[in-house]
């Protein structure tokens, strides 16, 4: 893979090997920079490894691959955004949101549990052509109307849930968070599902690559005939999907829904795509970057947890790695930009 | 610096002598790595004192390499440069500027809402009690810009200056402060044919007061009119260099492409029938044009920005609202509200301004070629073989220097970006192409093979409309010309009417009607 390649996640070809760098040293060193977070994750798992031999078991490989679920689900939704250069912060004020909707529909109303799970999916796209709206059609900055957006939806479901939890027990709705294969849970399987749709999506049709330039270059998409407002409505909508079937494995896997969700798990789904390499700027991605990104937060969360580290340092220090990974992607663009 | 310990070596060991007590800048054996190619390779080459020392290249020969290693922003793998007798290798930009070295760039910054004083003696406005004196800076300015022939009031914003003023502008901030060595980067891109010679015979004034210059463009007239030397990189490394006043025009072309270039003019035909007709089309920026374009004819627009020439151009192509009248191509009636209902409709435009308008630079060059027109299977997925099958037939069509089609268009140069947006359009299968400097930036090899692609889809039956701004290019390209001003068509040129003088003639009408918005100028 040629390091152009690499960085559009564009279509690859056997020639690129021209425009590599001479010297194998360089090359080696280039392959680690670009896969700053695989190496990452590497580093991480053996030092936790070395402290907790349980950590390197399969039954914590299990676990880390659930807990990144929801997670990386919610990563790839703001990527979307992140890849036409607007951000949607909404996604998890959409995560609680339609989740509890979800839930709700089963226990007061007793639908059957598909339809619950696709009244999730639904309202959560809905919230999404809502943030379309207001950045792609009314220009409003994503910044702050999607922030805005998510204050609203974890508001309504304060309002709704007045901070209790709804718990829930349907076998079926349940079943994806709950089940397992073996001794292997299913809820990993969605996630790498949706990865692998996200990356034919986004490298292999005229949309995804239609978001690559809309992001890299809005005025020239423009002037290629590419529709703008559509496109950049489409990846707050695709943004919105992702974020229902985010809250739909998160009440699956719960059991039910409580408003206070993660307070970080906003942090961390903007700043996993980043560390994976996604240009908060646009038209710059890889799709195994994104999934990169949140296994290694997932992991550094995990590791601290098993090697014993005081929940109160756990915030610091996943900052400080945040920090770390930023910086060493710092280093790869301007080596980039220099040629 | 790791080089410094080579540098007397090397001086010491030079076999030729400095030529002359004029050398006021010589470079000696400086090389250029980057990270996977060699920018610059062994380059020597001395530039006299008091003259104008013509740098030429195609894109991406090295030329701007260069300065940047004169000025100090790029540092050289190894070599030495050496200005006025002392060893300035090691030296950072801001210590070469106390030297009274100079860069330009081709798109120097002014600020158009500060007054033109202002520009001029930024960051060190003369002061008073610790506030600006306004008053001094005024009488500072106003004397300095007198001196060197730009008497324009420096209370004014520079907005109100015309390309041509600003670039003096620039020019005159540049020459502040006991400079001694001045690069200029392209200063005459996107002047008129009248404002270019007017900013050169400007610029060899200013040799007389004893400053050098490097002087870097693509066009071979400049350099053989301006220059009392020069310098022609390829590749990378100086491929000759000698006294300007020997050249030819073909031979000049020669020395930069590598091989012979043959100007390419374009056979007049017979037009065939009409095809797109405008009648009382208006935007913002002209109304009341009627116009009709026949299959296989090039119509030349002349005008400067704001004549009306390029504003009719964009709005065809959709980047401009209509504002009334009627588009009929084929008999039917076109709507250009956006770019994608004229590209729909057989309107394809090319931008003047490749760079934010044109290329995706992060995205690939197969990416480039089919952006907006994606070959998509029944599956909706990308078509990849249909898309390698299109990318080999544009390069069928022209050369395309590339590594790969998955190479990022970024890396490109200039002329091969251009050569990739006119396969974009060329895919779309216009009818009628409205190209708006198709050659701007871009060096001689790759014009003529844009004037070829430009040839051959009319030839196809396509019509061409055309707007360029050197006379030169237009007689031998367009079959007839149409001119602008002030927002409406004022004379048409063909058959022996249509000359380069005439042409020129054509362009200033235009220009002096803006001229009134021009406070200022000067006859």
């Amino acid at each position: 893979m040629s390091e152009s390649t690499v960085r559009t996640g564009g279509l690859r070809s056997p020639t690129d090997a021209q425009s590599r760098p001479a010297s194998l040293g360089g090359a080696v060193r280039d392959l680690l920079v670009d896969n700053v977070v695989w190496v990452l994750i590497v580093a991480v798992s053996i030092f936790a490894g070395l402290l907790n031999p349980f950590f390197l078991s399969e039954a914590n490989l299990q676990n880390i691959l659930v807990q990144a679920t929801t997670l990386g689900i919610l990563v790839l939704a703001v990527s979307f955004t992140l890849l036409i250069g607007e951000i949607d912060l909404s996604v998890v004020g959409n995560l609680v949101f339609s989740g509890l909707i979800g839930v709700l529909m089963l226990k007061d109303l007793h639908v059957p549990a598909g339809v619950a799970i696709l009244a999730t999916l639904i309202v959560g796209m809905l919230i999404g052509v809502l943030n379309g709206v207001f950045v792609a059609l009314m220009r409003m900055n994503s910044l702050i109307a999607s922030l805005a957006m998510g204050l609203f939806l974890q508001g309504a479901v304060l309002a709704a849930t007045q901070a209790r939890t709804v718990v829930v027990s349907d076998p079926f709705y349940g079943y994806i968070g709950t089940a397992a294969i073996g001794t292997w849970p299913v809820m990993p399987v969605v996630l790498f599902l949706t990865y692998i749709v996200a990356a034919v999506v986004l490298n292999g049709t005229p949309w995804g690559r239609n978001l690559y330039a809309t992001g890299g270059n809005r005025r020239a998409a423009r002037a290629a005939g590419i529709n703008v407002p559509a496109t950049r409505m489409s990846a707050f909508i695709a943004s919105g999907l992702l974020s229902g079937l985010a809250g739909y494995l998160y009440t699956s896997y719960l059991g039910g829904v409580n408003v206070t969700v993660g307070s970080t798990i906003l942090l961390y789904a903007v700043a996993a795509p980043v560390i994976g390499g996604v240009s908060i700027f646009g038209g710059r991605g890889r799709v195994s970057g994104m999934l990169g990104g949140a296994l290694l937060i997932t992991v550094i969360q995990t590791g601290l947890q098993l090697i014993n580290v005081s929940a109160y340092y756990v915030q610091m220090i996943g900052g400080g790695t945040i920090l770390l990974a930023i910086a060493l992607d710092a280093i790869r663009v301007r080596r980039d930009e220099r040629g | 610096m790791a080089v410094s310990h080579h540098q007397d070596h090397q001086a010491s060991q030079r076999s030729k002598a400095p030529s002359g007590a004029g050398a006021v800048l010589e470079i000696e054996g400086v090389s250029k790595a980057y990270r996977s190619s060699l920018a610059l390779r062994d380059v020597t080459l001395d530039v006299t004192s008091s003259v104008i020392h013509g740098l030429l290249g195609k894109n991406g020969a090295g030329k701007s390499t260069l300065a940047g290693i004169i000025a100090g922003f790029v540092s050289p793998s190894s070599g030495t440069v050496r200005f006025r007798g002392k060893d300035i290798t090691g030296l950072s930009p801001s210590q070469r500027q106390g030297e009274g070295i100079r860069l330009l760039p081709q798109h120097s910054e002014i600020f158009p809402d500060l007054s033109i004083g202002e520009n001029l003696l930024l960051p060190n406005l003369p002061r008073r009690w610790g506030l600006t004196d306004w008053r001094r800076m005024h009488e500072d300015a106003g004397l300095t810009l007198e001196e060197h022939g730009l008497p324009v009031s420096p209370r004014l914003p520079a907005r109100t200056l015309s390309l041509g003023q600003s670039k003096r502008l620039a020019i005159i901030k540049a020459m502040m402060g006991d400079a001694r060595l001045i690069i200029l980067d392209e200063p005459t891109a996107g002047l008129t044919f009248e404002q270019r010679r007017d900013l050169m015979a400007w610029i060899k004034a200013l040799t007389v007061r004893g400053t050098s210059f490097i002087y870097i463009s693509h066009h071979n007239d400049e350099v053989r009119q301006l220059c009392g030397e020069y310098s022609v990189l390829r590749d990378g490394a100086v491929a000759a260099r000698g006294r300007a006043e020997d050249l030819s025009a073909e031979k000049l072309a020669r020395l930069v492409t590598g091989e012979a270039v043959h100007e390419f003019h374009r056979e007049r035909r017979t037009p065939g029938k009409v095809i797109l007709e405008l009648r009382g089309f208006s935007s913002d920026g002209f109304s009341g044009v009627d116009l009709d374009l026949c299959a296989g004819e090039v119509v030349g627009l002349v005008g400067l920005p704001g004549s009306g020439a390029q504003e009719l151009l964009r709005a065809l192509g959709g980047l401009a609202p209509a504002r009334g009248g009627a588009i009929t191509l084929d008999g039917r009636n076109i709507v250009t509200r956006s770019p994608r209902r004229s590209l729909a409709g057989g309107l394809a435009y090319l931008t003047h301004d490749r760079i934010s308008e044109g290329v995706v630079s992060m995205m690939s060059i197969a990416d480039n070629v089919h952006l907006g027109h994606w070959p998509v299977r029944e599956t909706g997925t990308l078509d990849q073989q249909a898309m390698r099958r299109q990318m080999d037939e544009a390069r069928a069509q022209t050369e395309i220097v590339m590594a790969s089609p998955s190479q990022e268009i970024g890396e490109l140069s200039g002329g091969n970006q251009q050569k990739v947006l006119m396969a974009r359009l060329l895919g779309r299968k216009p009818r009628v192409l409205l190209l708006d400097e198709p050659t701007v930036g871009v060096d001689i090899a790759a014009k003529e093979e844009i004037h070829r692609m430009i040839d051959r889809a009319t030839s196809s039956g396509m019509a061409v409309l055309l707007r360029a701004y050197d006379p030169d290019e237009m007689v031998r390209l367009v079959d007839r010309a149409v001119v602008f001003s002030n927002g409406a068509v004022v004379r048409q040129l063909s058959g022996k009417s249509l000359t380069i003088d005439a042409l020129a003639t054509a362009q200033e009408l235009g220009e002096k009607k803006l001229g009134q918005k021009e406070p200022g100028e000067k006859e």
